[in-house]
This record gives structure tokens, sequence and C-alpha cells, in this order.
């Protein structure tokens, strides 16, 4: 207890002292952390919109004429057994007739004896499917009996796939960038610290001071500085946000716990960072 | 004849080299326990070398120093004696000076906080040696915001409120006028007188009254 007081106030007499240094140290460190709060929301912003499109795909399975209404029934049921099959609706030819008009103008039937369109029943899933699983449910269904056609936009989610792909390279190289950011700003701000302090470790040494005086209270104090940081990041982030608003996506934030968390590893990484800072002066 | 095996500080011997040059080449010399030595030399005689070899932060190249009957060269090897070691020395001037973080009355307390003594104690102990030596005025200042001659005499209220077996005064009056100097001077010549060990280093001849010993630094050696 008496030991945490000498930290504290060991850490509060350097920020005060050497004000410019410590502040200027802080903000440069919180707005590195912002850039990761950024990222962070922006990854899970794109994914959930990437995971709300594949979500919302709908197979759409025609069906041969030559089949009677009396079997449909059997074959809705052969279609509800797929997995991740979670409603089906079924379009008649006259509902498929309506839809077409609707779309194109009541004349698209014009001069036709009899309505070509097939019967077909639209399977809607509740959860994400990738290409390779639709395609692999369309080979299927296409070996079902009276299944005369599958469709559920394949050039589309492949584009989609696709960009995702790109996205999560992108991502890794943007994230990779950033973390390296971090870890040199970390470093070099402990670095700056460290030499703003390296004459009074040294003094403390001649002192016969031991660990709970040079190193202890610097280790606590990159463990501080960085935890702090990035808990305003958020605060700043979430304030930020509060004033915008965007109407076509929905920003995905972290939660609490994970915040929490995150903040803790920025802490521990501060740590680290001021061990390797005092580390030489230490040696020395 | 005493043979300074219980000295405070002893000099066997030591041969030191830096930078290709010789520094100290068989430098011996005894400080007994309670004595007061002054050994003067000119400047790059390596007296600031002598305060580093007694704290521990360089080994000579032969020969053995040793404080308080330890030889450097073996405390060096654990942190807990190399740190108790030095805990028992109190430094002024040269390589020693007070934090810049830390008030006056911070500083003057620092020696004893270290020591263990609880924050109650190493306060009040701070505040005796800081009336003794005329700093209540400036307790509350930082070392930046206090003059020269005060900075030094914290130094050696930190040495005495720690109560601390043995003085280092590397150069303590380089730059004081002659009044600082004196009361310098004086200060240092009580400590002796209440027991404590003190080595004087000096490019000068160093203070009149007080000392028991002088010897001087010539050639890499100390002589009467």
């Amino acid at each position: 207890m008496i030991r945490a007081g000498r930290f504290l106030r060991q850490i509060s007499r350097h920020m005060r002292r050497e004000k410019r240094l410590s502040l200027g140290s802080f903000l440069v460190l919180a707005i590195v952390l912002v850039l990761v709060d950024l990222f962070w929301i922006a990854s899970g912003t794109i994914n959930n919109e990437y995971r709300k499109l594949l979500t919302n795909v709908r197979m759409e399975v025609f069906l041969s004429d030559t089949i009677p209404d009396s079997v449909l029934t059997v074959v809705k049921d052969a279609l509800a057994s797929f997995e991740g099959v979670s409603s089906i609706d079924y379009i008649s030819k006259d509902e498929a007739a309506r839809q077409l008009q609707s779309q194109f103008g009541s004349g698209i039937l014009d001069g036709l004896d009899e309505n070509p369109l097939p019967r077909s029943f639209v399977l809607h899933f509740n959860h994400l499917l990738h290409l390779g699983d639709l395609d692999a449910m369309e080979s299927r269904l296409q070996r079902l009996e009276g299944v005369d056609g599958v469709e559920f936009g394949r050039p589309w989610i492949q584009k989609i796939e696709h960009s995702g792909k790109l996205l999560r390279r992108i991502g890794i190289i943007v994230g990779t960038l950033i973390l390296f950011v971090v870890l040199l700003t970390m470093a070099n701000t402990n670095r700056l610290t460290a030499r703003s302090k390296s004459r009074d470790f040294f003094q403390l040494k001649l002192l016969g001071a031991g660990p709970s005086y040079v190193l202890y209270p610097f280790l606590a104090e990159g463990f501080l500085s960085a935890f702090i940081a990035a808990a305003l990041g958020w605060v700043l982030v979430y304030y930020l946000a509060d004033q915008v608003s965007f109407t076509t996506f929905v920003l995905v934030f972290p939660n609490i716990p994970d915040i929490v968390i995150y903040s803790l590893v920025a802490g521990l990484t501060g740590m680290i960072g001021a061990y390797l800072g005092i580390r030489r002066l230490l040696i020395s | 004849m005493h043979d300074g095996k219980d000295a405070m500080i002893r000099f066997d011997d030591v041969e030191f080299v830096y930078g290709g040059q010789p520094i100290f080449s068989g430098l011996s010399f005894h400080l007994e326990r309670g004595k007061y030595l002054v050994l003067s030399g000119p400047t790059r005689s390596g007296k600031t070398t002598i305060v580093q070899l007694i704290a521990g932060l360089i080994l000579p190249a032969s020969g053995e120093v040793a404080v308080g009957g330890e030889s450097t060269h073996t405390v060096i090897h654990s942190r807990k004696r190399l740190r108790e070691m030095r805990r028992r020395i109190g430094g002024v001037g040269g390589i020693y000076s007070l934090l810049t973080d830390r008030t006056i009355l911070e500083n003057v307390g620092l020696s004893s906080e270290i020591a263990g003594l609880p924050s109650r104690i190493a306060r009040k102990n701070a505040l005796e040696a800081c009336a003794k030596y005329r700093l209540t005025h400036v307790i509350s200042r930082y070392p930046d915001r206090v003059s020269e001659v005060e900075r030094r005499t914290a130094l050696m209220a930190r040495a005495e409120a720690a109560r601390k077996d043995l003085i280092v005064a590397d150069s303590p009056t380089d730059g004081l006028d002659q009044q600082s100097a004196a009361y310098i001077h004086e200060r240092l010549a009580a400590l002796r007188l209440a027991g404590i060990t003190i080595l004087y280093l000096t490019s000068g001849e160093g203070p009149e009254n007080g000392p028991d010993e002088y010897l001087r630094l010539s050639r890499g050696r100390a002589e009467p």
C-alpha cells in the first residue's frame, strides 16, 4: 500500500516537473491509439456489412412444369431439410407474372398465349453462406426431381466475396502498419521519458535505491499513461461518433469488456516499452 | 602500524587505465573509520575516478578497493550488497547531485527513505537536518530554484539525515565564494567530530581545520 502510494507520488512528481514532455508523450500516444480505435470500428463495420449482404442471399429454385401441384409439399419438405434454410416462400406462376409486371410494366407479357414463367420456391437462410456453400447446395438441388434450375446471383456474390478478400488483405496491411506505428511511438516516447530521467536514475542508483525506486515506478508510469491514453481515445471516439450519423450503414463498436481488455493490453505494451526504454540505463 | 583491514576506505595497489592512459599505477591509501582525509591533486589526476571506484561504478584493472571492509570486486556481483554499500555513502559534489523532480526537503529525506525508514521518520529527520543546515526557507523549492551553496549543503544535510557512515566530498567548494566555502568546511568538520568518516577530494589545498590527514595525488599515486 505504502509502495503503491510512493509509485503514484513519483509518477505525479515527474509529470508535474516535466509537464510539456509528459503531456506531449501522452497526446502522441492517445492520437496513435485513436487510429487503432478507428481501424477497429472500420473493420467491424465493414465486416458487419459484408455479413449482412451474404446473409441476405436468396436462392430461387425453379420447378418443372411437369410436376403436379400435389407433389409441391414433398419438394418443399426436401428443400426445408437443407442446412441453413430458415424459410421458404412459394411463388406460383401467377405470382411470378405479377412480380415481373410490377417490375417491367403490365405489358411485358402481352402477345404470349400463356404464362411462360415457372413456379418456384425462394429459400431464405439464417446464417452466412459463402460461395462454396451455395455452389454445393445448388448442385444438390439440381439433382432433386422436379427442379428445373437454381438461381442465387452467383456473379454478384462472387464480387462481394472478392471485395471482402481484398478488404481483408488491405486490413491486415493497414493493421500491421498501425501496430508498427503504435509500438514505435511507445518505444520512442518511453525512450524520451527515460532520457529525461536518466540523471535522476543515476543519482538514485548512487544512493543505493532498489528497483522499487527506479524500475517499478517507471514501469507503472508506462502502463498508466498507455492505459489512460487508450481509454481516453475511446471516450473521444464515442463522442465523435455521437456527433455524426450515417444512414447507409451502422457503425459497429467493440463491446465494453473488449475495450477494457484492449486498454489493459495497451497498458502492458506501454509497460514493456518503458522497460525497453529504461533497460539500457539500468545496465549502464 | 594499522594494516588497514578495518579501514572505511582502502585502496591497495590500485591500477586504472582510461582511454589507454594509466590514471593510477599502484594507488594505495587507507581512510580509517571516523577520520577525515583530504586527497588533493590537479585536474585530471583521477579524483572523480576515485569516487566512481568507491561507489562501485567501475572496477580497478588490478589491485583492490574496499569500502567498509568489503571489496568492490566482490560486492559488485551482488546487486543487494552493492546497494547496501552505496547506502553507506553520502556524496557531496562531483557525480553526486540532487534529484531535479524533488523539492529540497524531499531530496534531503531521500536517503533515509531509501534506507527503509518510514516516510514519517524520514521526513522528521529531513526537517531537522534542513533546520541544522539553514535550509528551512527553501525546503519546498526545487533544486533549480536554489543557490549552488544551498544545493551542496542540501547534499550534506541528506547525508546527515540518513546517518551515513561515510561522506565523499568531491570538490565541494568549487565555484563557491570564500564565505560559502568556509561554511561547507565548518559543516564537514562538525560531521567529523560526530564520528563520520570523510574523504575530501580537491584540486586545491582543502580545509585547514578539521582533516586528520592530507595526501597528494601525483603520478597515479597518493603521497603525503
